[in-house]
């Protein structure tokens, strides 16, 4: 016998050693009799055979360790778990996500493993309670309803979600994704073929971004496109924007910034720059795409993401006012900036629609109901001779901690900020 | 006995002398004057540029597309001469050595000079920049040498420029960012930038780029707009949003948050932008309060 056979004989040793001290953990934890483990608890708990019938079985019930998951006398937690539901998987199941994951599902991050998975046993792989994409759209409701009833669908996101997306966490991408456009799409489209060249014009997309223009999740729009497409894009004028498609570098834009769309748009761009006042990022290098997408969008105007969040972007401060008023102002609540800016230019301060506050707040709030109480240009503030009184002497709009926008706790501590005779 | 006391005394003094705190400053502002109208009685309307040029202060008053010249002695912010600046939309000034004014025009977007009487000298015309891109100035600050440092929103970068407009140097903005909202000079020749977004400030040594002076500010501040650095390296952040001001020592640390939200003097409503004269005051334009606010620092 040489020391190479002696070596892999301790190491083979070994290893049955660690593993019948694993299995044989609980049975000495509870001191159970010989052959008790599962077969004892199935004797009161009945309904497991049917259970124990189905194609899939938990690790741990299958090999009749239900001392694995319950306490059999006491616990401090619901149906005699021996741990907090929420961590008692992570005990065995401790790799799910790496440390530097970059996007990790909410209902891993709770701890929340059943509502996917059925911890005795399941008619489907993995445990999970429903197959495919149901499964997931039992908690993402919304976009399964419109996946449902998109006119031209994605067949993938039909099947199955995690065609594209990891169910517990992406170490490299948001959103899940198992990898980002186009490594992804191109497992599955071929970007050599002539129909997928022909259909792009010859401009070599392959190696672009695919979701810049075509919504994963289907549209209602032919090519599952975005719903919202910008003319130059649905008449295929890329030329607009790109140079031709056998130049040199054909995808580079022709100008930067908000000189590229001011050859269009030059009767919005012409209005803005006469207005005392400019929506700074609209100037910048990035310019109007700061803001909107060029290609397609779910949303209105073409703007790359829902108004509260692309506004949200920049402006965190003002949503977190919002977030922690006691009242909520209801163009902010439901993600309407524009109801009071002008998201391009202004003549006026914050880029306000208005010159006037009483004029801007009229247009949602009957301002008469305040008839009561002096307001308007010839009302000068008590608090300082340049101001005169509006809306805006009393409320903040973007929320205070305090009911109505007030700036004070106490109506009584509002008004004696000017009416200092009647303070107390 | 006698002459362990003497040596206790000392030992004594040093040990309960409170040690000066990195990241805290002990300073504060005292309220000195408001000034709301000029001598006609005109009134301040969204003032938002001030330039400290010792014996003078000048205002920009936006609203009113003018420009006011103010003198602080005696205790009393009175203004001294009256500019009108036509067409302009003035959102900022500053005056050279030889006080001559150079304005930012915030509708044209474009720096506009005058001379010392005020008169237009048209705008300032850029020649021998690189690149074949766009400028387009967010703000602006004059050296002790009279170039400007002109904030290159479209280009991402700093341009250094003569009086005349000549290019000097440039300098790019660094390369992670939110949104670049304003520049200042310190005495030492450095440039530091103001990212309102991820509310960070950058600077650069003269001579280097920029590299990140702080980017854990979001817990103190709101929406920070304009930024100015005393002798002493410490850097006066303009929360606009938040109604105040912040200081940040020279390292960058967070040194206190001064004044608040209100419309009482002392207090702030949307400020826009503050300067130090000579001997430490603050001057503030209050934008939303119409006024101009000074300050004396008090240790």
């Amino acid at each position: 016998m040489n020391i190479r056979t002696v070596s892999l004989s301790l190491l083979i040793a070994a290893l049955f050693g660690l593993l019948s001290v694993a299995t044989s953990s609980a049975a000495d934890k509870f001191k159970l009799a010989e052959g008790a483990r599962g077969k004892l608890c199935l004797s009161c708990h009945e309904t497991f055979k049917d259970k124990m019938a189905k194609p899939f079985l938990h690790t741990p019930l299958a090999d009749g360790d239900c001392t694995g998951c319950h306490s059999p006398h006491t616990s401090d937690h619901g149906k005699l778990m021996a741990a907090d539901p929420q961590e008692i998987c992570y005990t065995c199941h401790d790799a799910m996500v790496s440390e530097s994951a970059r996007s990790v599902h909410a209902v891993v991050v709770e701890g929340q493993c059943v509502l996917c998975h059925d911890p005795h046993s399941s008619e489907h792989r993995n445990n999970l309670l429903k197959a495919g994409s149901d499964l997931c759209f039992s908690c993402h409701e919304a976009l399964g309803r419109d996946i449902t009833a998109n006119k031209f669908k994605h067949d993938p996101v039909q099947d199955d979600c995690l065609t594209c997306h990891n169910p517990h966490a992406s170490d490299s991408q948001k959103k899940l994704l198992a990898d980002q456009a186009p490594a992804l799409c191109v497992n599955c489209h071929d970007t050599e073929k002539a129909t997928f060249r022909n259909i792009h014009i010859g401009y070599p997309v392959g190696e672009s971004n695919c979701v810049s223009c075509h919504n994963p999740h289907g549209s209602n729009t032919a090519s599952i496109l975005y719903d919202n497409v910008h003319d130059p894009v649905s008449k295929g004028m890329c030329k607009q924007c790109h140079g031709e498609a056998n130049a040199a570098d054909p995808l580079a834009l022709k100008k930067a910034g908000f000189e590229l769309c001011q050859g269009c748009h030059y009767e919005m761009m012409n209005e803005t720059f006469n207005k005392d006042r400019v929506h700074w990022p609209l100037i910048d290098k990035t310019g109007c795409l700061n803001c909107h997408t060029p290609h397609a969008s779910s949303e209105n105007a073409l703007l790359k993401e829902p108004m509260l969040d692309l506004c949200g972007n920049c402006h965190a401060d003002t949503l977190a006012r919002q977030e922690r008023s006691q009242t909520k102002h209801q163009p902010i609540a439901e993600g309407e900036c524009t109801s009071c800016h002008s998201p391009h230019g202004s003549d006026n301060l914050f880029v306000l629609n208005e010159s006037s506050i009483i004029d801007l707040c009229a247009t949602c709030h009957e301002w008469q109901n305040h008839s009561s109480h002096p307001l308007g240009v010839d009302v000068v503030d008590p608090r300082n001779p340049n101001l005169t009184l509006d809306c805006l002497s009393c409320h903040r709009t973007h929320g205070t901690e305090y009911q109505k926008f007030l700036y004070y706790e106490t109506t009584n501590d509002q008004c004696v900020q000017c009416h200092a005779k009647f303070r107390r | 006995m006698r002459h362990s006391f003497i040596f206790l005394i000392p030992l004594l003094a040093a040990v309960l002398t409170p040690f000066p705190s990195f990241g805290s400053d002990q300073s504060k502002l005292k309220h000195v004057n408001s000034s709301y109208a000029d001598a006609a009685q005109i009134g301040l309307k969204s003032p938002e540029g001030v330039s400290c040029n010792d014996p003078y202060l000048y205002v920009a008053d936006t609203g009113n597309s003018r420009l006011l010249r103010y003198t602080y002695q005696d205790g009393a912010l009175l203004v001294d001469k009256v500019f009108p600046a036509g067409d302009v939309v003035p959102i900022q000034v500053q005056v050279n050595s030889r006080a001559e004014f150079y304005l930012l025009d915030g509708k044209a977007r474009q720096i506009v000079r005058l001379d010392t009487a005020g008169n237009p000298k048209g705008t300032l015309s850029l020649k021998g920049v690189p690149g074949t891109q766009k400028v387009v100035p967010k703000s602006f600050r004059i050296d002790g040498r009279d170039n400007l440092y002109i904030l290159d929103l479209f280009s991402e970068r700093v341009l250094v420029v003569d009086g005349e407009g000549t290019f000097q140097s440039q300098l790019a903005f660094p390369e992670d960012y939110g949104f670049i909202s304003d520049l200042a000079l310190d005495e030492k020749g450095a440039v530091y930038l103001l990212d309102s977004v991820r509310v960070a400030v950058h600077k650069a040594d003269q001579g280097g780029e920029f590299r990140a002076l702080t980017t854990g500010l979001k817990s103190y501040v709101n929406f920070p707009t304009y930024l100015t650095v005393d002798e002493r390296g410490r850097v006066f952040v303009v929360d606009q949003y938040g109604s105040g001001l912040v200081l940040l020592a020279a390292d960058g640390s967070f040194a206190g948050r001064k004044l608040g939200m209100g419309w009482d003097e002392g207090f702030l409503y949307y400020p826009a932008q503050v300067c130090l004269n000579a001997a430490g005051d603050l001057f503030i334009a209050d934008r939303n309060n119409s006024r101009v606010q000074q300050f004396m620092q008090i240790e």
